[in-house]
């Protein structure tokens, strides 16, 4: 667990820099590439994640952490812990598909969850719609938004290795406080069950899906009613 | 799929060319007819800026047994056709086009025909059901489209 750098074959050193779910300012943009050119960066590598690694001479650390910092971004995280927060840009202002404001929630979970030790690596997506752009599917912890402030959660996802495994369905309609509690739900069973370095598709494999289960009465005190719609009112409305 | 890249507008025209008008029903109860009731889906994705409308389909008035005119509804469903946005495995029952295409096949067919997200399959597996109609609806939004300038 500690920090995202990664020594490079060339001795250079590798480090991700961390955004809201990927989205830079122009300011922030511009005082990257300030940045870049004064650390003597060779190259900056925009990664799967979301993330942006800077390649950097390894002496130049400290005035690169002081400058990420200076810019309201932060130096990513790396192993046992949870990541950074994949996330699309759904919200009331960007993608027209969004079916809620992912993008609020996506950065409440990265503020609040990013960085807390777990067993293995713990990977969040979040999508605003079902085309799932994030891959919410490939991850630990997946969040598909159905609509207004409903969300669909999906857990044990893996995308990477050689056995990718799609996550299974959690619970459905849940709103957006009930995905921070059911996030804190998953992971404190997590932290219970899971063998040192254990992922989280292992442990679901080893101790059960039920462990994981969410207790009724959590899960129907944030579950989303059937959605409103004022279509039949306004249906009615054209009836003299 | 959004709003602005349907052109709700030119559905509508469509539909309100299918209306018989109060003169000949005496009365318009839009939530009780197949076109008021696709109108007013219209009406409301434009007024909402909306493409979902939830559980949408299950007030589409299934008893309106009324004969509409077969070249009027086949208009319509053609320009339907031409503003769907064909989304494959993103297919949603709750959009607002996917509504009004159901609602202008209860009354051109009496029955719902099964879509599964593809134009392309939909006009085939219309053409085995309904093979004059289908033939005539392929052939309107073939030259819808073509008018569009989006292939043959």
């Amino acid at each position: 667990m500690g920090d995202a750098i990664f020594l490079q074959k060339s001795g250079i050193i590798g480090v991700g820099i961390v955004a809201n779910c990927g989205v830079l300012s122009p300011q922030q943009l511009m005082g990257l590439a300030r940045l870049a050119q004064e650390l003597e960066c060779t190259a900056c590598k925009l990664t799967t994640r979301q993330t942006l690694i800077f390649l950097i001479p390894e002496e130049k650390l400290p005035v690169l952490r002081e400058g990420v910092e200076g810019l309201g971004l932060r130096i990513g995280v790396f192993g046992e812990t949870v990541r950074n927060v994949k996330a699309c840009a759904g919200s009331s202002e960007l993608c027209q598909r969004s079916l809620s404001d992912v993008f609020r929630l996506a950065g409440i979970l990265q503020d609040r969850f990013m960085n807390r030790p777990v067993p293995n690596d713990f990977k969040i997506s979040v999508a605003g719609c079902h085309r799932g752009c994030t891959e919410p599917f490939c991850a630990d912890f997946g969040v598909v938004a159905t609509g207004e402030d409903s969300f669909s959660i999906y857990i044990g996802g893996r995308g990477a290795s050689r056995k990718p495994i799609h996550g299974r369905l959690l619970a459905e309609k849940i709103s957006g406080e009930g995905v921070l509690a059911l996030l804190e739900h998953v992971l404190a069973r997590y932290q219970e069950l899971a063998q040192p370095k254990e992922r989280l598709c292992h442990t679901l494999q080893r101790a059960g899906w039920e462990p994981f289960q969410p207790p009724a009465d959590m899960l129907a005190s944030f579950q989303q009613q059937e959605e409103e719609s004022d279509f039949l009112q306004f249906l009615n409305q054209t009836t003299p | 799929m959004t709003v602005r890249s349907v052109n709700v507008e030119a559905i509508r025209r469509a539909v309100d060319k299918c209306c018989k008008t109060v003169e000949e029903c005496g009365t318009c109860d839009k939530a009780r007819c197949l076109i008021g009731f696709t109108q007013t889906v219209m009406d409301y994705a434009r007024a909402k800026n909306a493409v979902r409308i939830p559980r949408g389909h299950n007030f589409i008035p299934e008893d309106d047994l009324r004969l509409y005119y077969q070249d009027d509804l086949l208009e319509t469903l053609s320009e339907i056709l031409l503003q769907c946005q064909s989304c494959q495995d993103n297919h949603e029952e709750d959009c607002v086009i996917n509504i009004a295409r159901r609602a202008m096949e209860r009354a051109l067919f009496g029955e719902y025909m099964p879509f599964s997200g593809s134009i392309a399959a939909y006009l085939l597996q219309v053409a085995r059901q309904e093979p004059s109609l289908g033939e005539k609806l392929a052939s309107l939004y073939q030259q819808k489209k073509k008018a569009a300038g989006g292939g043959p």
